[in-house]
């Protein structure tokens, strides 16, 4: 190997030593961390639930029909179609799905986005920053729905799907639906999350369980883009009469259920 | 071929002063994971978002490549593309189309899978954005590489890179703002995180800053002065656009499978692979042919830096007048024509 002649212009000159590279790199994104932490300490969520709805059928019923359309309306299609999933379009645009052998039937308001799993057992619906999922199914042995709702927010659907982060829950509520059916929900809020970007989520997970064992689970979800909070509060609005966008989907839900077949 | 990222994106290194920035980069690394680790999400968004920008502002300042005097240039084109990255972030995730970026994100956790795929606002951000977003970040750089002092393709790189980066920290951390209005710290849920923290800190960081740098590279052109808007540099935007298109595309099916986003980060790496390859095949062959249209003509090329000796890299002997090693691709003139003006000037350097 020859000995290096003579060279004109050496590469550039370096103004530091490794070491300070590394502690100025070090110090620059302890500050900016630092800023950002703040920034977020500052906005944090007080993460206080205010109550949560329970609809039930009889307050379905009776407030439902004072809404925008009743739900009433979807049952005779329902019913007309046999077992689902199958859609039934309304006269005023909308739509309603049959969940198994007729064992639940959702109604949905016009503009809402809808998609069915094979086997007749769920359906999805989306409009805007709103999101509804329900499912039927029948245990082999009897369930609690208290248990059922738990595992709906500390399984799959919430917690151990991995887009949902942060997410923190309130109050597990358990009441009769009927002398036929009995629900259990949580509310919570959280992030969904992909490499894309992240959102604020709110909504509650239910599970109404019936005296012939069958199961409907349903999750209605709000997103924001700015916090947890502000998305837990469309949440709620979307399940306020007489024009909130979840109210005839989760009314029909649990009124069919309860009343079906 | 030669996969090096830190020489590749911070062409003006050596091995010598390209392993301080290596260890810097290391570090923060490590710091953003730690805030990750510990559930300190809005400093794990920002630190991993600005990692990359702040070690690349680190290297132009400590390496003084342009002699100080253009600075402030420099720091406005990044400042600017960064301004901007702001704004066209805005208008995406959060004005015009936050609707459809709602749609998107709740639908890739559908749990109905791909078959929930919103057509419409997926076009929007995989494809549209990715246009906008490659106009944006070329603006500051190529109206930097007109200037006189700034037209060798190795300055056109060097921009290009800087306000890639400088892109995609802004559209980072608009897209994860809401992380700011969460809880102080989380322990739920940081597995998915680790995977999006690596992914926009070092793999979305680099595939913006090194497609950007092809383009603004071919604007820069070999040999005196700029090219300007020719077929090449035309073809090096489209394969920018193409790249980001393909790392969006990528990125958004994938987060419908399981481990969506650790699928994601393996290919950002694949993609960012394929970008540093062509990056250095394409630096290569420019001062190849630079070199040798110079030795053709008998002149002594006007970037020539060293008489003779041996490569900084892999110590194999090199040529008089060499611009590279021809054994290993090392640049052995990593320095701007700023410099080397003030090197050939009389009693600085010894050319002849």
């Amino acid at each position: 190997m020859t000995a290096p002649t003579t060279t004109t212009a050496p590469p550039p000159a370096s103004r530091f030593s490794t070491i300070t590279i590394v502690a100025i790199a070090l110090v620059g994104i302890l500050v900016l961390g630092g800023v950002g932490a703040l920034i977020g300490k500052s906005a944090e969520s007080d993460r206080k639930f205010p109550s949560a709805p329970l609809p039930s059928p009889n307050r379905g019923t009776n407030n439902l029909q004072t809404g925008s359309r009743s739900y009433r309306s979807a049952t005779p299609r329902a019913q007309a179609t046999g077992g689902g999933p199958t859609e039934d379009p309304g006269t005023d645009g909308s739509t309603s799905v049959t969940l198994g052998d007729k064992i639940a039937t959702v109604s949905i308001p016009n503009g809402w986005d809808v998609g069915t799993c094979e086997g007749n057992t769920c359906v999805e619906l989306r409009k805007d920053s709103l999101y509804a999922y329900a499912r039927v199914y029948q245990p082999r042995t009897a369930v609690d729905p208290a248990a059922v709702a738990t595992e709906m927010l500390e399984g799959n659907w919430v917690k151990q799907d991995e887009h949902y982060s942060d997410v923190v829950s309130g109050k597990l509520i358990s009441e009769k639906l009927s002398e036929r059916a009995s629900v259990a929900s949580i509310p919570y809020e959280g992030f969904k999350t992909d490499t894309g970007g992240v959102l604020g989520v709110g909504g509650q997970v239910f599970a109404v369980v019936r005296s012939d064992g069958w199961v409907l689970q349903i999750q209605v979800e709000a997103s924001s883009d700015k916090s947890p909070d502000e998305a837990f509060k469309s949440f709620l609005d979307a399940l306020k009469l007489p024009d909130g966008a979840a109210v005839v989907i989760l009314g029909s839900l649990l009124y069919t259920f309860d009343k079906g077949s | 071929m030669n996969l090096a990222l830190v020489s590749t994106v911070m062409p003006h290194t050596n091995r010598q002063t390209g392993t301080r920035y290596r260890w810097a980069l290391a570090a923060v690394s490590v710091l953003v994971l730690v805030f990750t680790l510990v559930g300190i999400l809005s400093a794990a968004v920002t630190t991993a978002a600005v990692a990359v920008p702040l070690v690349y502002l680190l290297y132009l300042y400590d390496l003084n490549v342009w002699q100080d005097t253009p600075a402030r240039v420099v720091g406005a084109v990044i400042v600017f593309t960064a301004v901007l990255g702001v704004l066209v972030a805005l208008v995406f995730y959060r004005w015009a189309f936050a609707d459809q970026f709602t749609q998107l994100l709740q639908s890739s956790s559908s749990q109905l899978g791909l078959d929930t795929l919103p057509v419409g606002p997926f076009l929007l951000f995989v494809v549209v954005l990715p246009i906008v977003a490659t106009l944006v970040m070329n603006i500051g750089p190529v109206w930097l590489a007109r200037r006189p002092e700034f037209d060798d393709m190795i300055d056109g790189l060097t921009f290009g890179v800087a306000a890639g980066t400088a892109f995609a920290a802004t559209e980072t951390i608009v897209a994860f703002s809401s992380v700011f209005s969460g809880s102080f710290r989380t322990t739920q849920g940081l597995t998915t995180w680790i995977a999006i923290i690596v992914s926009v800190m070092i793999v979305k960081s680099f595939v913006y800053g090194t497609a950007n740098g092809i383009a603004v590279a071919a604007f820069s052109g070999k040999g005196e002065g700029y090219d300007g808007f020719t077929g090449a540099y035309v073809a090096n935007v489209g394969l920018e656009i193409l790249a980001l298109v393909a790392y969006w595309a990528g990125i958004r099916l994938l987060a419908y499978a399981d481990y969506g986003a650790w699928f994601g980060v393996v290919w950002g790496v694949l993609l960012l692979a394929a970008l540093l390859v062509r990056a250095r095949r394409y630096l290569h062959a420019a001062l190849l042919e630079a070199a040798l249209e110079s030795a053709k003509a008998s002149q002594r090329p006007r970037a020539a830096v060293t008489d003779g000796g041996d490569c900084p890299d892999c110590e194999m002997p090199l040529l008089p007048d060499a611009m590279f090693c021809v054994a290993c691709g090392q640049s052995v003139r990593a320095t701007s024509g700023q410099a080397r003006g003030a090197l050939q000037s009389p009693g600085v350097g010894n050319v002849a």
